[in-house]
């Protein structure tokens, strides 16, 4: 179907559009220049007209995320909702896979990717992911303890590992590089953990920070698409902005003139100072100050919100100590020669301390971080569903609003942060490129997140008029229309209508394919060699293509 | 005016009645309650289709359910307040997430009799299942108040994840009596099987025989713990 | 002749992956698998043709009749599931869903207090592999993998040379159970326990633990209280423990209690060592089976969809359950054969309601069976995708050509049959 979006008041921070009354043409599910025929008119007269939203980092597909669902029937019985015509949903953190492709379509989301896809199980968060309607999809596979990148940084061939990863990344489908906690889920398979970026993973004989390097190495001899996306060691940990610090500048001086070489994910729960829970205070200022200062790194926000969330990250050694702290049901999972998990639920609470302090960093990271470099997440659900994201929206956006909160939040917040002296606001347009253009160009996704000739049509219409509404002042009323699209487009096809789900759809999956042949010839005998060592064989290890509901290999020059 | 229902025929698939409750149904006319609706299976139905429906002398708010109703799930669930008496067996979650009121079944319970009740009165002449006052799947609470009183027995779990209140058991109980529980009150006259496991706080009384987990310590004539819980809770026996 | 490697096993949820196939005009034959792997490749008798009512009708006949009885049915029991593949699960749930009936499959009559236990304290776990590459310790209490999962200890467990630890000889095997099974005959040792004394034994090694052993009786469940100290201090002193359990723990006395009791245990070394606890399952697909309703809707099993969405309630919707009460009024079964394997009070049920069965072989329930509809061998005939024991996700392929419909184009069918007779 062809649609003309008619007078819709347009943001598009990729091609400098800022609040103009305009008209969107969709032509075969591609924006346009000219009218196209036997077009649908949608009035969106006096509304917000955006580009379908991008998140780049959300927990919502395979083996940790089920498990949660398994552990937490609270939290499923919490979000029931029947969809007549539709599947019903179910979840407040933890949504079934229906629920997770409604509630973003809801929201004006129409593409969303799955951060940590374990290799052995990945084709359990394919089969999650093909199961999520509405939205475009993809996932990182989880590298940074793995014991052949492990092997290859040690010997330091990097020509192999290059080799490893295009391999890896193609068996598993996988979009970009994940490391979580480089060499400390390794060494939590004997109890133990990396505390430093020059601790020694037993056995290995690297360090974290030759992971590091070697994977950001090999991402650009690949040239992937995506940066790679680090979960810094330490996470959760007093005292972490130094080890985070010290991650980015293992990349000085690397340089890619289309993206960063480094997104430092979820980086709240990376930002913290002091030297105990009894100092605990913000850090967020010091890693601010670097990312602005540089040009090959971003952020996502990792922004937690008050109530329910349910932690699930490959960063098994943490989440032990999280359960050791709370007291907390507590899941594991070791994944043999390659990863881990840990699965807990939390609750972030305005009285306590802590939380309210890790609250306040993640909203001095928004606002301190140029917004051309810090995509707004809750690394859902760990900091709390993606739900949330208009409520974060607001808070960016309006000190007023952050005000009022400020004023039932734990008092250690004034002490620990510098959030109440932030006079920041951001504007509509900040918002939209944290949420759009800029999580569309870290994954490189040329027709997404943004409105210009050859996107894809994925928009999303919203019942307000930014020319009128002032969201420094209005930040209910905009809060209340991000949570609620009047209209989501998907590929041209209109998916929610008045709020309400219009159609089913189902998206692509990107994955990058970059391996070929000539990598095989020089990793094949290292890995086959390997698979005396894990528990099943070779042939059963990876997905194909054709399992794939609708598969979209991205070429790699 | 009282309600009563009777069942029209025998069900084959149990009808779910929550919401039938006094406070709904007193002060209804007849043909308003008869169109009142409840889940038959995986159908809407009328209460009149299913029951036939009189108001009869009596108190204001007294619901009466005469016949067997052990295939009627949920009865007085959540209710507020008035009289329920089931002259018959019920089924299960009866009286569950109760917050006020009096019910009385003549006969047995079924599972989740008074599951999750906050305050009011629950009698049984007969039995009662399974998680009597216990919580729900993934609760962090059962019973939080009221009384549950059974003249006969009691299934397993009984008062699972209790906070407070009061459940007096006549005859004997199953196995895990008061798993969990945090506060209030179990008492069985009769024998009962496991009791006080992973118990944090709250007392249980057993005049009979019962099992205790080895991680209640013996303290002047009582048991306490359970202590890998960092439990205070009491067990009194014999 | 047709050699094929690197088969898999759709027997026990070891899902044994190395299975070499050759085929000639003799037939099939096998190597690598156990006695019970090696069964499930021979030639069994099959459902020859959909019947209706013992009468052979076409397939489209047989899945319409399927169809006006589910849609009829007020409250339709959905069950079996652990024996197909995912993507059948996946149009079974769906089905269950549109329908507002009952989906439960076999779990709930195995490791449903499993299920249970993990909603109370979760599951510290690993994949098989990090067992057999760094498990000194093996602790296999009420399980007898040497009978039901028999390759379990010489791929997974027992044997295998491991990266981390080199063998048979480098790894302490402890089988605790109620009686002397062929798995104790291979272990260092064996504990004997009473039957249903699997709480408050566990009770008592977590006091050791705990270090309150002061407080322990001299016997506990007539258990001597040094030999649990002996147990627990090679627990707490082992680099990399693993607690392997089974039915003998999850369907005693106890049940769920147990489960959680015996993972809080394990939950607690971890702050002493490195402790998995992980439970045996039986069917080969018995993990997708749960694990594609939770994506789907939510919930694992017990699910019942009457009000238009998923509630989870296994004392009123799992299949022994829902039989017992006679709470559903008609069934539909999917390889699995509750005849055989339920009590009879809930069996009893079955022959009252208008059963439906979607199975390749013959069997007890057939018996029951308005109507029967034949499918092809998954693994064999038909691919699709299989959990193992540990979650890890196994695609089937298969090798033989089959005239019948496989199970996932058959719910697929009744799926579309069901939408058509109901409207969307």
């Amino acid at each position: 179907m062809n649609l003309i979006i008619r007078n819709g008041i347009v943001y598009d921070p990729q091609n400098g559009v800022a609040g103009e009354k305009m008209d969107i043409f969709i032509e075969n599910g591609t924006i346009v220049e000219n009218l196209p025929k036997d077009a649908k008119v949608i009035d969106a007269s006096g509304k917000l007209v955006v580009a379908g939203g991008v998140d780049m980092h959300t927990h919502i597909a395979g083996g940790k995320v089920n498990t949660a669902r398994v552990m937490r029937p609270e939290d499923v019985k919490s979000g029931i909702r029947r969809n007549p015509g539709f599947r019903a949903e179910s979840g407040y953190t933890v949504p079934n896979s229906y629920g997770i492709g409604y509630r973003y379509a809801r929201m004006g989301y129409t593409t969303a990717f799955e951060p940590a896809n374990p290799p052995i199980s990945a084709f359990h968060t394919h089969e999650e992911l093909d199961a999520i309607p509405m939205i475009d999809k993809g996932t990182f596979v989880l590298s940074g303890n793995n014991w052949n990148v492990m092997e290859y940084t040690k010997k330091g061939d990097m020509e192999k590992l290059a080799a490893y990863m295009a391999w890896l990344l193609n068996r598993t489908k996988s979009y970009g590089i994940k490391v979580v906690n480089p060499g400390g889920i390794e060494a939590w398979a004997y109890g133990k953990n990396m505390r430093g970026l020059d601790d020694v993973v037993p056995y290995f004989e690297v360090t974290p920070a030759d992971i590091i390097n070697s994977l950001v190495k090999v991402n650009e001899e690949l040239s992937l698409p995506h940066p790679v996306h680090l979960h810094c060691n330490n996470l959760g940990v007093p005292g972490n902005f130094e080890t985070t610090l010290q991650s980015m500048k293992l990349v000085e001086g690397i340089e890619n003139k289309d993206r960063p070489v480094l997104h430092v994910t979820h980086v709240q729960f990376n930002s913290y100072a002091g030297d105990s829970w009894k100092t605990f205070s913000s850090g967020a200022e010091e890693i601010a100050r670097y990312v602005n200062k540089v040009d090959n790194i971003t952020v996502d926000m990792g922004q937690p919100v008050f109530g329910s969330a349910t932690t699930m990250t490959a960063d098994a050694p943490a989440q032990f100590a999280l359960h050791k702290l709370t007291k907390a049901k507590w899941s594991n999972m070791d994944v043999e020669l390659e990863t881990g998990a840990g699965i807990l639920p939390f609750f972030y609470s305005p009285k306590n301390p802590v939380t309210a302090v890790q609250w306040a960093i993640g909203l001095e990271i928004g606002l301190l971080v140029n917004p051309g470099k810090v995509v707004l997440t809750t690394d859902h659900p760990n900091g709390g569903p993606f739900t949330s994201y208009p409520y974060i929206a607001a808070m960016l956006m309006s000190r007023k609003k952050r005000e009022e909160e400020l004023a039932r939040v734990h008092k250690l917040v004034e002490k620990a942060t510098s959030l109440p002296s932030i006079e920041v606001e951001l504007t509509l347009e900040d918002v939209i490129l944290m949420t759009r253009t800029l999580p569309a160009r870290l994954l490189n996704l040329e027709k997404k997140g943004h409105l210009g000739v050859g996107a894809e049509g994925d928009v999303a219409i919203y019942d307000f008029n930014p020319l009128e509404a002032d969201p420094s002042r209005d930040y209910g009323v905009v809060e209340k229309a991000l949570s609620s699209a009047e209209v989501t487009v998907k590929g041209g096809e209109v998916i929610v209508k008045d709020g309400n789900l219009a159609r089913q759809v189902y998206g692509k999956t990107y994955w990058v394919n970059t391996y070929t042949d000539d990598h095989w010839s020089l990793i094949g005998d290292d890995v086959i060699n390997l698979f005396r060592y894990y528990s099943l064989e070779f042939s059963s290890y990876g997905v194909e293509e054709e399992w794939l509901k609708a598969s979209h290999p991205v070429e790699v020059s | 005016m009282a309600v009563k229902l009777s069942l029209k025929t025998e069900l084959d698939v149990p009808v779910e009645v929550d919401g039938i409750v006094p406070s709904v149904v007193g002060g209804k006319t007849l043909e308003e309650i008869q169109s009142l609706e409840v889940y038959h299976g995986n159908r809407v139905v009328k209460l009149g289709e299913i029951f036939n429906v009189s108001l009869e002398e009596g108190e204001e708010n007294l619901l009466i359910c005469e016949g067997d109703f052990s295939k009627v799930k949920w009865l007085g669930k959540g209710m507020d307040g008035g009289k329920i008496l089931v002259r018959g067996n019920v089924g299960p979650h009866c009286g569950a997430f109760m917050k006020g009121g009096e019910i009385t079944v003549e006969g047995h319970a079924d599972d989740y009799l008074g599951a999750e009740m906050v305050e009011g009165v629950i009698t049984v002449t007969g039995n009662a299942g399974s998680y009597t006052g216990a919580a729900y799947h993934g609760s962090m609470n059962g019973m939080k108040g009221g009384k549950i009183l059974l003249e006969g027995n009691a299934g397993s779990y009984l008062g699972e994840k209790m906070k407070e209140g009061y459940i007096e058991v006549r005859g004997n109980a199953g196995d895990f009596v008061g798993y969990k529980m945090s506060g209030g009150k179990i008492v069985i006259l009769g024998d009962s099987g496991i009791t006080g496991a992973a118990m944090k706080g709250g007392e249980i009384t057993v005049k009979g025989k019962c099992e205790l987990p080895p991680s209640l310590k013996e303290e002047d004539g009582k048991y306490v713990g359970d202590i890998l819980e960092g439990g205070k809770g009491v067990v009194i026996t014999g | 002749m047709r050699v094929l490697y690197d088969m898999k096993c759709t027997f026990c949820g070891n899902v044994c992956d190395d299975i070499l196939i050759q085929i000639d005009e003799d037939g099939v034959s096998t190597k690598n698998t156990c006695k019970l792997g090696y069964h499930k490749f021979l030639d069994h008798p099959r459902i020859e043709f959909p019947q209706v009512d013992g009468q052979k009708v076409s397939y489209d006949e047989a899945i319409e009749t399927a169809a006006e009885i589910l849609v009829n049915s007020k409250k339709p029991l959905l069950y079996g599931w652990a024996s197909t593949v995912n993507e059948a699960i996946a149009y079974g749930v769906a089905l269950a869903e549109k329908l507002g009936g009952v989906y439960d499959n076999t779990s709930s009559v195995c490791h449903a207090p499993s299920t249970l236990a993990t909603q109370e304290t979760g599951i510290p776990a690993s994949t098989l592999g990090q067992v057999k590459n760094r498990a000194d310790l093996l602790i296999f209490w009420g399980c007898n993998p040497m009978s039901a999962h028999p390759r379990h200890p010489t791929r997974y467990s027992v044997f295998p040379r491991g990266f981390f630890v080199e063998g048979r000889r480098k790894r302490h095997v402890v089988v605790v159970d109620v009686r002397k099974t062929r798995t104790a005959n291979i272990a260092d040792e064996f504990i004997q326990i009473p039957p249903n004394s699997d709480y408050h034994i566990i009770t008592a090694m977590r006091m050791i633990l705990a270090g309150k052993e002061d407080d322990l009786p001299n016997s506990v469940a007539g258990v001597p209280a040094e030999k649990l100290v002996s147990l627990v201090d090679k627990m707490r002193n082992a680099r990399f423990g693993a607690l392997l359990y089974g039915l003998g723990m999850t369907q005693s006395r106890g049940r769920n209690k147990n489960v959680e009791n015996a993972i809080r245990l394990v939950q607690e070394l971890n702050s002493h060592t490195r402790f998995v606890i992980q439970p045996m399952r039986g069917h080969f697909n018995v993990v997708g089976a749960d694990q594609v309703p939770t994506w789907e809707v939510g919930f694992p099993y017990a699910i019942d969809f009457s009000r238009g969405y998923a509630r989870f309630s296994p004392g009123e919707f799992s299949v022994t359950e829902i039989l017992r009460r006679k709470d559903c009024d008609s069934a539909l079964v999917v390889s699995s054969d509750p005849a055989a394997h339920l009590p009879a009070r809930s069996v009893k049920h079955l022959a009252d309601i208008p059963v439906i069965q979607i199975d390749p072989h013959p069997n007890l329930t057939t018996r029951f069976a308005k109507v029967v509809i034949p499918s092809s061998l998954v693994g064999i005939e038909a691919e699709g995708t299989v959990y193992r024991m540990d979650g890890i996700p196994m695609r089937l392929k298969k090798f033989k050509e089959s005239e019948y419909l496989s199970d996932e184009e058959i719910l697929e069918r009744l799926y579309h049959k069901v939408v058509e007779l109901m409207g969307a």
